[in-house]
């Protein structure tokens, strides 16, 4: 069975271990250290008067060891895309740098006092870069992974700890738990614009396989109806060859899969169709030294300063 | 902090699970439209403004009762939960009297919505007699008991003015039938007084402000006297009228008024007296019932 690198180990370590005869013989069955046997009750202490205890027994079921069924599918887990250690895969320098920073550094000025949402930002350690390498105004974190979004509280709960409530970063973030797609469509009614940038970085797909062209054609109106006048949204969509390796994740996921017909190249055409209604597209940049599979356009779609009449 | 408690709400009440409101707003466009969208996608209500608070109790008649009300513009807006107490309330007091025949009660004061006999009607399918003075409500109550085809169970009565409860129904109307009860929801507070609205609270800094804007026409919510003085009403009608209706009724706003009204039924000699509590959201009210028959 092929093992996934993911963490370009070198091949040795890749491959599974194999019992061999040079490991210890039945002394590899007893627990390392010695560890006085609870339930014989000539070691066991005095004090222990319960005369239920159970029969003594082997060493490894005292352990109790929860029974790990072997996983169908090691990436059941992750169907959102919501990787505990996401940040901990993408090429990084060496102190923390998401090379799609480089590429949003180009235009600070699109940040600099705003107030941004970030859809999907997992564990939040990107959030938190942008809001204190650009002096963000605000900036809220939505992820419809609860534990994601409690580390991402707790990192900047330590932040907290370091910076003097009178600097701006980081109370002015808010990390949030949810699904970006709504219940139902009517609900975009009362929607209302609230932000002047919204992120929506490698996150396309994960709607996409999970909540078909409905989900994903409503989540793009969502945003332009939650930005102001001259919002911009900040789109990095993986691409359609990209989400076949992902529709073994579940029954469902397979399904919609299938289902598929607003393909990622036919997304800017559709964010500035009447459907949603962003006036122009303009590309950011590419992320450049990078693993090619990472190596995603960053696209701006700005809403209309002025509303027509119409 | 004042602890919500709405876990003491009427056992039967079907509000103590409370409404989804995302879903309610999913379902009917002119809640929706009061509503806010949480950026976590959840629907929330904000209870400070009127507009609010009618679509609210409108939407929850709809979605759990099947009616369509209607609320003259500036009139006090009813909320369910408390109006369903009551209601349960008197199931259980008559439950007790082992009533078999027909169920008939007197609703004093219907206001516009007239809910407490189209709640009791449909619910139940009391016949109710529903007396009101106010012409802009009693134009509505007639409106709402139509559309919600409830004519043959509710007779919305024009009273002239507020100066008597029964008399002038009781002496101008065609009517023999006796009642089983009668309820009330009286104007709480006191017209006369120098801060009608303002509360006796004997802590004002750690009672918090009502979560809900306040509804309501000035003579809706005050009268000469207040509530101790409308229910001092009650009372005295009550022993001419004592074998027309079994179980007179009433709400109480104040909790320093009941003790009041429990004196002057003991001065009367008023033997079988019933109290209660409403419990709902942060909002607790009583109610006191009385007859000169055994409550059984």
């Amino acid at each position: 069975m092929e093992v996934e690198n993911n963490n370009n180990l070198p091949a040795k370590f890749t491959e599974k271990r194999k019992a061999t005869d040079k490991d210890e013989g039945d002394d590899a069955k007893r627990l390392k250290h010695n560890v006085p046997n609870m339930l014989d009750p000539l070691t066991s202490a005095s004090s222990v008067s319960n005369s239920t205890l159970p029969p003594p027994q082997s060493p490894k079921k005292r352990l109790h060891l929860e029974k790990q069924k072997p996983r169908q599918n090691k990436d059941q887990n992750f169907m959102y895309g919501n990787y505990k250690h996401y940040y901990g895969k993408r090429i990084l320098d060496k102190d923390f740098h998401d090379i799609r920073l480089d590429v949003l550094a180009t235009q600070p000025e699109l940040f600099q006092d705003k107030q941004l949402l970030d859809i999907g930002c997992n564990s939040g350690h990107l959030s938190i870069e942008i809001a204190k390498k650009f002096n963000v105004k605000t900036l809220v974190g939505l992820d419809i992974d609860r534990s994601l979004v409690n580390d991402a509280q707790m990192a900047i709960g330590s932040l907290k700890r370091q910076n003097p409530p009178g600097s701006r970063f980081p109370y002015n973030l808010r990390f949030l738990h949810g699904n970006y797609v709504l219940e139902d469509d009517v609900l975009l009614e009362i929607e209302r614009p609230q932000f002047d940038v919204i992120l929506c970085l490698s996150v396309t797909k994960w709607i996409h396989l999970n909540f078909c062209d409905a989900g994903l054609k409503q989540a793009f109106r969502r945003m332009f109806l939650q930005l102001r006048p001259g919002g911009k949204l900040i789109l990095e969509p993986q691409s359609f060859d990209t989400y076949k390796r992902r529709k073994k994740l579940s029954e469902k996921i397979r399904e919609n899969y299938n289902a598929i017909e607003l393909k990622p190249e036919k997304f800017t055409e559709y964010l500035l169709s009447p459907e949603v209604g962003f006036a122009t597209m303009e590309l950011m940049g590419v992320p450049d030294h990078c693993e090619s599979g990472f190596k995603r356009p960053i696209q701006i779609f700005t809403k209309r300063l002025v509303e027509n009449d119409s | 902090m004042v602890r919500s408690k709405k876990n003491q709400m009427h056992p039967r009440n079907v509000l103590r699970s409370p409404p989804d409101y995302t879903k309610l707003a999913i379902k009917y466009k002119d809640f929706r439209n009061v509503c806010s969208l949480e950026l976590t996608g959840k629907v929330t209500v904000n209870f400070r403004q009127e507009r609010t608070l009618r679509e609210l109790t409108k939407v929850l008649l709809k979605e759990y009762f099947q009616l369509d009300v209607d609320f003259a513009p500036g009139s006090l807006v009813p909320t369910l939960a408390l109006r369903l107490n009551y209601i349960l309330w008197l199931e259980d007091l008559l439950g007790a009297r082992k009533v078999n025949s027909k169920v008939r009660g007197i609703d004093i004061g219907c206001g516009s919505s007239c809910i407490y006999s189209l709640l009791a009607a449909k619910k139940n399918k009391w016949e109710m007699l529903a007396l009101e003075s106010k012409p802009q409500n009693i134009e509505y109550a007639r409106e709402n008991v139509k559309r919600n085809q409830l004519d043959g169970l509710i007779q919305v009565y024009a009273q002239p003015d507020k100066t008597d409860i029964f008399k002038t129904y009781f002496d101008t109307a065609i009517d023999e039938q006796d009642y089983c009860f009668c309820l009330c929801n009286p104007p709480f507070f006191d017209s006369n007084s120098a801060n009608p609205m303002g509360g006796a609270s004997r802590n004002p800094e750690r009672r918090p402000a009502p979560n809900n804007a306040r509804t309501g026409s000035a003579e809706e919510l005050s009268c000469a006297g207040g509530e101790v003085q409308f229910v001092q009403c009650i009372i005295e009608e009550s022993e001419i009228y004592k074998e027309r209706i079994s179980i007179f009724t009433s709400m109480l706003g104040v909790k320093a008024n009941v003790p009041k009204i429990l004196v002057i039924l003991k001065e009367r000699g008023i033997e079988h007296v019933a109290t209660t509590e409403f419990h709902q959201g942060h909002t607790t009210r009583w109610a006191i019932a009385w007859s000169y028959q055994q409550f059984a």
